[in-house]
């Protein structure tokens, strides 16, 4: 992902689209495509940031929430967000939209 | 001049039935008591009733349209020859069909079943009734059905969840034997509600390898049941509990050479994946059935502790169904605190 692609990605909003659903366990949460039957397990970093963003959270808000609650630098937690959020548009479990239009 | 002869009564409203028996979550009405079925106990809601009766195998065949359907699952012998196929036709609903074992219809909404059964003894047509037919039905009245074994301890379910091979079948033998009570060998069929996963009780139907029943004493051989047909294992018929009851803990089987001893430990381990993976009818892969999987695996996994049961290459089921039942025991009086 390119500086100003991850600078797009933390103003946007993403979500979860309607053929996904997402469920959490004790210490994973799994995310099912209903429309190939495919389950993709998250550790408890990666459910929580669905979370945020359901919350209505932008990407770089949810960095920022997981930034204070983990201490960890802001940039490290924006790089990692974005690529983890890059990972589940490709393989279709997120939609994202820029910032106002969700 | 040769005539075509056409039934235009759609399978699966002849019914006439008088019997009412319960399995699997399902009230099931027949015109004579089902073989392997247990009455419905007194006041038992008949809301998800699945009428069931027999029909001659081409009536079957006529009313299935050959050319609509859509093969879910088909597994052969060695030699090729057909052992099981299940197929869907969006307006009738699921025929299941195995050569020797019968062929049956399941409405779409799982409150009709036909079967036509084969001139074969009652334990081989049974076992695909009660392995594939029932639990379709249950599926399609809304029940999760999974791949496992349990047992009742102090009215509180236990369920065994494990590869093939586990030993799931011969730690619930063992462990009606030493005293818990039968809910099911094969196939548990559950309930979310809101206070809780319920667990419905199978058909009495429990297949054990001879040796296997060998070891539990004669003594209590009466517990796990008479003997009521044989095929490569034998089939007995315990008396499963009566209704259905709260869901208390889930065991993984996880057979393991590495181990020396059986252990049984506190899941450390992220569950989804053996969870999802226990599903039985797995050829049901609409969207509501998926959600529903996912929905029960994650009340499983909320609601009752989760533990690993490891098992060594060579182990008994007789001693680890015994630390088994002593460690229900144990779980019951933890909740009870």
């Amino acid at each position: 992902m390119t500086e100003a692609n991850g600078r797009l990605l933390l103003s946007a909003h993403a979500r979860v689209p309607d053929h996904v659903v997402y469920r959490t366990f004790v210490r994973e949460t799994v995310v099912l495509n209903l429309q190939t039957g495919r389950y993709q397990g998250l550790n408890v970093t990666g459910g929580r940031i669905l979370d945020l963003l359901a919350a209505d959270e932008t990407v770089g808000g949810a960095a920022q929430r997981l930034a204070d609650e983990y201490q960890r630098p802001l940039a490290d937690v924006e790089r990692d967000v974005g690529a983890f959020l890059t990972d589940l548009l490709d393989r279709g479990l997120i939609e994202v939209s820029a910032h106002g239009d969700a | 001049m040769a005539t075509l002869e056409v039934d235009e009564t759609p399978v699966g409203l002849k019914a006439e039935t008088g019997w009412r028996g319960y399995a699997s979550g399902l009230v099931l009405e027949s015109v004579e008591p089902f073989p392997g079925v247990q009455p419905v106990p007194d006041g038992f809601p008949a809301d998800r009733l699945a009428a069931w009766h027999e029909e001659p195998a081409k009536t079957i065949d006529r009313a299935w349209r050959i050319q609509d359907n859509q093969v879910l699952l088909e597994r052969r012998h060695a030699d090729g020859r057909l052992f099981l196929r299940i197929d869907t036709n969006g307006a009738i609903g699921f025929r299941v069909c195995a050569p020797y074992y019968g062929r049956h219809l399941v409405s779409v909404d799982g409150r009709s079943i036909v079967s036509a059964l084969p001139r074969v003894p009652p334990a081989r047509w049974q076992r695909l009734f009660f392995a594939q037919v029932l639990p379709l039905a249950s599926a399609l009245q809304g029940l999760s059905v999974f791949h496992a074994s349990a047992v009742a301890v102090r009215d509180r379910v236990f369920a065994f969840v494990g590869p093939s091979g586990s030993g799931k079948t011969s730690f619930a033998a063992h462990l009606v034997a030493l005293g818990a009570s039968f809910v099911t060998d094969d196939v548990l069929a559950l309930e979310i509600g809101d206070t809780g996963v319920l667990a419905h009780p199978g058909p009495a139907r429990l297949s054990i390898e001879a040796a296997e029943l060998r070891r539990v004493p004669s003594t209590q051989h009466s517990r796990v049941g008479p003997c009521v047909g044989r095929s490569d294992k034998l089939m007995l018929e315990p008396t499963p509990v009566p209704g259905p009851l709260p869901l208390a803990g889930l065991y993984f089987l996880r057979p393991d050479p590495a181990h020396t001893r059986p252990a049984i430990v506190a899941s450390e381990r992220p569950s989804s994946r053996p969870l999802l993976g226990a599903g039985f009818l797995s050829y049901l892969q609409s969207p509501m059935f998926l959600q529903r999987h996912l929905d029960a695996c994650a009340a499983v996994a909320d609601s009752v502790p989760l533990y690993d049961v490891e098992l060594p290459a060579a182990c008994r089921a007789r001693d680890v169904a015994a630390r088994l039942l002593a460690h229900c025991e144990l779980t019951n009086g933890s909740r009870r605190r």
